[in-house]
């Protein structure tokens, strides 16, 4: 059979598969609406963080206990990192326009990279909160702090830190099995290339 | 401008046909639609005047859609998406499809990724120009694609 009577025949069952046009487009818009939602809640998080970062190292520094000056200086640190989430989440809605596939693998696995040398910023984090949690309680020995304090604010923070770590760490098997996946991908596009 | 409306009426089944052709599990075929008409509709503003529809379209479709397969197959940890068992029907599925047509998408999906790129957009009747734009090659070599993806889908659908 000569390789055209295949496309004819194929073809036409390949356009026999439809969708519902008026239920995917009530999903895209419902999703879009999700979108804008999620990436509103967390502008306004970032902004009640810096807000709250503010206010408590105020408090710490008109007297107030020490414990208010840590949580506003643990609030300041990540604050830098929910505004990069933030500017990275609008930069991926708008890639992929202009470059072939082989521009938008390279794009991800350069971003995948990216997020992996990354990593150890949000490590640095979750030791840090953990030091903190360890000072709570060594102010609150010193007296410097209430014993509801440390035994209420310190285990979260300590949570926080090893669910943080957890999290790292499978993230990065996730993003270096992602730059495996994609060097796959990458090389099965350069051998078609070749052809 | 094109709205998303106007994308979902007159590429919606194209698009779902090509994300049908990366991801063979019906719910994750449906977020990966979803994800390249967003695209779609936010890239719009950048479509030049000159600049045809179709393969800006496809051209989404496909980037969107490699870069769902590496995030998934690393998140599933699974082997080639065409390793992927054909999941049974779902009353959620995006595509109506018959037998005949599943079959035809899973040897396209059988495909090795350079012919099933191209493959995809001969079978959305885009002209050799169209893909070649679409996918960033020389109409030349779309031509030696189309060709040995004809030839492996023929091998394919008629593999016993």
């Amino acid at each position: 059979m000569p390789h055209d009577d295949i496309l004819a025949e194929v073809g036409a069952d390949w356009k026999r598969q439809t969708i519902d046009h008026g239920r995917l487009l009530a999903h895209v818009e419902r999703r879009r609406r999700r979108i804008r939602l999620v990436f509103a809640i967390k502008v306004a998080g970032a902004a009640i963080a810096l807000l709250a970062s503010i206010w408590f190292i105020g408090l710490a520094l008109a007297g107030e206990a020490l414990a208010f000056g840590l949580a506003g200086f643990i609030l300041l640190a990540a604050l830098p990192l929910m505004v990069m989430e933030l500017i990275e989440t609008r930069r991926l809605t708008r890639a992929g326009s202009n470059i072939p596939p082989e521009g938008a693998l390279h794009a991800a696995r350069d971003q995948s990279m990216a997020s992996l040398r990354l990593l150890w910023a949000p490590r640095v984090g979750a030791i840090f909160l953990a030091a903190c949690a360890l000072g709570l309680v060594l102010l609150h020995v010193g007296g410097k702090a209430s014993a509801g304090d440390a035994a209420t604010i310190a285990p979260v923070w300590l949570i926080t830190a090893l669910a943080t770590w957890l999290w790292q760490s499978r993230r990065g098997q996730r993003l270096k099995a992602e730059i495996e996946r994609c060097d796959r991908m990458l090389d099965e596009l350069g051998e078609g290339g070749a052809a | 401008m094109a709205t998303l409306e106007d994308i979902v009426a007159n590429y919606g089944s194209g698009l779902a046909r090509v994300a049908a052709s990366y991801e063979a599990d019906p719910a994750l075929q449906e977020d990966l639609v979803q994800d390249i008409l967003l695209a779609i509709h936010g890239a719009l503003s950048s479509l030049k005047r000159s600049e045809s529809l179709a393969p800006f379209v496809f051209r989404i479709a496909h980037n969107r859609s490699v870069t769902h397969v590496m995030r998934q197959s690393a998140q599933r940890k699974r082997e080639l998406p065409e390793a992927v068992d054909e999941p049974a029907d779902t009353p959620e599925q995006l595509l109506l499809v018959d037998e005949r047509s599943r079959m035809v998408t899973m040897a396209v999906r059988r495909l090795p990724l350079p012919y099933r790129q191209v493959m995809t957009l001969v079978l959305e009747e885009l002209s050799y120009a169209e893909i070649a734009e679409a996918l960033g090659l020389s109409i030349s070599n779309v031509g030696v694609r189309v060709n040995r993806a004809k030839s492996q889908l023929k091998e394919l659908l008629h593999a016993p």
